[in-house]
């Protein structure tokens, strides 16, 4: 009875120990059986732009989930987990590049997905071939604030960059999926011509614009000024990634009077306290308007994008 | 006689012209149809080449048009793509700068003010930790992440992970991730925080308690005392291990207590799933460990196990992170320690303001089962920590902690209250407030005013 009673707690001892083992077997099984099923090409993109010119090239191939936001902060994007997820079973991975997702490298790692890692076949960086401004000239140190060492990286807001992240995103494409270039191809053109389409308007719609001089939040919009004729003189960070501070604002004041400065022109995730002190000490038009597609309403494509900031500035200039 | 003469002469020519290899083999009228055949495709070419070139010009005076106020010239419609401009002037030494590390040391300076009453005594002040840390890609399959810490106890290593990125190079799935060298244990969310990333100035009750290092003279005192125990008897027994107690629980609130680290290696699963707003990964490590909770002297290796499940409550706004883990392994009582924890940490960032409001709520609870000398008991720990945004800049964190010694012989519980600021990125300032309760030694008050700054490249840390 009692070499039973050992015999019986031994078995349960032995099984429960197994549990682990069958869990981790389980586990496997089943996620061999979701990796099987065959699907349409997926592409993770950073930002709601990349993700509209990847739909527009790749059209019914390719599925695209876009990590961030069009309205959210690129400097407060929290690395999730699910975007690891998501990373994990993605064919083409696709960047702004020049350090603007700091946070891409640790998501590549924790995906495990050779597939998207830099230098494969699925990883995109749509900055490669675009002609950068701001880029450091002297040695970059932290006392500059957060500086980005390659350059300015919102450079999609000028079309001929557009162009350059389209025929990026094209190559990548035809990179994982071969059998698909063709398609890729007709698309890619279709869309250049829009694009050469979209420049050609809004030049004409920015023709008030020129010569015009803005003040800024942050250093988001020197390709859009640069396309389009206008300046702008100053920020209201101090350095990029630093705070307004009381002393600053104070001498951008005096600056903005001295230009006939009227516009500050700043992203809807900034705060609204600094532009408005500004604003009322020198009687500029505050203008509130995002950066990516998506990011306002009503605002679904590149040239949609482009129109509404524009016209925005436009009006605020007219007054 | 002359003109026979000629006669002869001509006909010679006329036989030998008609007569000429060439001229019999290749008719005259032939040769010239050849030769207007070839004419005529040149032309042909030409003709061609000419269209050609009248549709380049129509183009360029197209493109002109269109960029007539540009100083730009747009890129070709034919998919040529731009040569890719160098990130870095490479060559002679410059190659092996761009092959360094990210490099970065992360200071803390901390004056301290505490005893029975707030401004009881000056602790003075000191470098509270300096991390120096190293990572970088080792090769295309492995990343190695070295992080050295150098506090009052002295100067260890606190993580030095080489991390296989492809694990396909060893015939694996590529869901896993495999890690050795020295890890951070998979027991709770913030164990996998850095000291200088933690909301607070001192790492949770709990986590003092369970995963401090033995102290050093504690620990020579407990194998001298296991030498001389047959000649003691049972009261001097009972004083000396209320003696060793309280010198334990001094040591700890004077330097604040450690991660939970050790030696060894560590195999995690990336589980698939189809929602896109979730994430689940198992892990299960084997570490030599020394802690007041695990300790590997005996050569047996602890085991851990890890179930971490990830939400989106609300897309990219409202997380939460649940953990389950499980440890078993030897302990410095003679016998084995079983663990089991559970975390969770909610987390809030609106979308839009994220860089002026958020919110972070970690939770732990955790039982350690310790069998040892003859006899088993239980140890307990919990804290709940809130760290809420004020503003860009401005952050308040409380934090309330119960947690009991492995032992068994004490436990204490308190509350911090914190006020920290950010000038930048990179700097930070922080008051604290702790007023703890301990058994055997009383209350204290603790104020912390610490400056932390960070040097160099940090890659982000895992969310």
């Amino acid at each position: 009875m009692h070499n039973a009673n050992a015999f019986h707690h031994k078995a349960v001892r032995t099984l429960l120990n197994a549990v682990p083992l069958l869990i981790g077997v389980f586990v496997f099984v089943l996620s061999a059986l979701t990796e099987a099923h065959a699907r349409k090409l997926f592409a993770v993109t950073t930002t709601s732009d990349l993700r509209y010119f990847v739909e527009r090239v790749g059209g019914d191939k390719v599925t695209v989930f876009s990590l961030m936001h069009p309205r959210q902060n690129p400097h407060t994007v929290q690395p999730l987990p699910s975007f690891a997820v998501q990373m994990s079973r993605a064919d083409l991975f696709v960047c702004i590049g020049l350090d603007f997702e700091l946070w891409a490298d640790q998501l590549i790692d924790m995906a495990r997905n050779p597939k998207i890692r830099r230098g494969a076949p699925g990883y995109v960086d749509a900055s490669i071939g675009v002609p950068l401004l701001e880029v450091p000239t002297s040695r970059v140190t932290r006392e500059q604030g957060e500086i980005h060492i390659f350059g300015n990286p919102h450079y999609w807001l000028d079309p001929i960059n557009a162009k350059i992240i389209v025929n990026n995103i094209t190559a990548g494409l035809k990179r994982v999926s071969p059998e698909n270039a063709d398609y890729f191809e007709a698309n890619r053109k279709k869309l250049l011509n829009e694009l050469d389409e979209i420049l050609k308007e809004t030049l004409k719609l920015a023709e008030p614009l020129k010569g015009e001089k803005i003040v800024t939040y942050h250093l988001t919009w020197s390709y859009l000024a640069h396309r389009y004729g206008f300046q702008v003189i100053g920020q209201l960070e101090p350095k990029p990634g630093i705070p307004p501070s009381a002393r600053h604002i104070s001498e951008l004041v005096a600056k903005m009077k001295a230009n006939g400065v009227k516009v500050i022109l700043k992203e809807p995730f900034y705060e609204d306290r600094f532009p408005k002190l500004v604003a009322k000490q020198t009687g500029a038009k505050i203008v509130e308007v995002s950066p990516s597609i998506g990011g306002d309403k009503g605002i679904n494509s590149y040239r949609d994008l482009l129109v509404n900031i524009l016209t925005k500035l436009i009006e605020a200039i007219r007054g | 006689m002359r003109s026979t003469a000629m006669h002869v002469a001509c006909v010679a020519i006329a036989f030998m012209v008609c007569f000429q290899p060439g001229v019999m083999a290749e008719p005259i009228k032939p040769a010239l149809d050849e030769d207007v055949t070839v004419l005529k495709q040149r032309v042909e070419e030409l003709s061609k080449l000419v269209e050609q070139l009248k549709r380049r010009i129509e183009e360029l005076e197209k493109s002109k048009d269109t960029n007539a106020t540009q100083a730009d010239q747009a890129p070709e419609n034919e998919l040529e793509l731009p040569t890719p401009q160098p990130i870095a002037q490479v060559g002679g030494a410059g190659l092996w700068q761009a092959m360094n590390p990210d490099i970065s040391v992360i200071g803390s300076f901390a004056a301290r003010l505490g005893g029975k009453n707030p401004f009881g005594s000056f602790k003075g002040s000191a470098l509270r930790t300096v991390e120096l840390a190293l990572q970088a890609y080792a090769d295309p399959f492995g990343r190695f992440d070295a992080f050295v810490e150098h506090n009052s106890e002295g100067t260890h290593i606190c993580q030095a992970e080489l991390t296989l990125l492809d694990p396909r190079i060893l015939r694996l799935p590529k869901r896993l991730q495999i890690s050795g060298g020295i890890l951070l244990a998979g027991v709770g969310k913030l164990n996998s925080i850095h000291a200088h990333e933690q909301p607070l100035a001192d790492i949770p009750l709990m986590h003092q308690f369970f995963y401090s290092h033995p102290h050093r003279e504690n620990h020579e005192n407990r194998e001298n005392h296991a030498h001389n125990e047959n000649h003691e008897n049972h009261e001097n027994h009972e004083n000396h291990a209320h003696h060793e107690t309280i010198s334990l629980l001094r040591h700890i609130i004077e330097h604040g207590g450690h991660n939970f680290h050790g030696a060894g290696a560590r195999i995690s699963y990336l589980l698939p799933t189809k929602n896109p707003r979730h994430a689940h990964e198992v892990s299960i490590e084997a570490l030599n460990a020394h802690n007041l909770t695990f300790d590997c002297d005996s050569g047996r290796p602890l085991l851990l196990g890890r179930w971490r499940s990830f939400f989106e409550l609300a897309p990219l706004t409202h997380t939460l992170d649940l953990g389950f883990n499980y440890g078993y392994g030897p302990n410095s009582f003679g016998g084995n320690t079983r663990l089991y924890s559970v975390d969770l940490t909610y987390r809030w960032r609106p979308i839009e303001r994220g860089l002026y409001r958020s919110l972070s709520w970690y939770n732990e609870f955790a039982v350690a089962r310790h069998s040892g000398n003859g006899s088993s008991w239980n140890t307990t720990g919990f804290f709940s920590m809130l760290e809420y945004q004020l503003s860009r800049t401005t952050y308040i964190g409380t934090r309330y902690d119960w947690a009991s010694l492995p032992n068994g012989k004490a436990h204490g519980s308190g509350v911090s209250f914190a006020i920290t600021y950010y000038p930048s990125e990179f700097s930070r300032y922080r008051l604290q407030l702790n007023r703890r309760r301990f058994s055997l030694i009383g209350s204290s008050w603790d104020l912390i005013l610490e400056m932390t700054f960070s040097i160099g490249i940090h890659r982000p840390h895992p969310f």
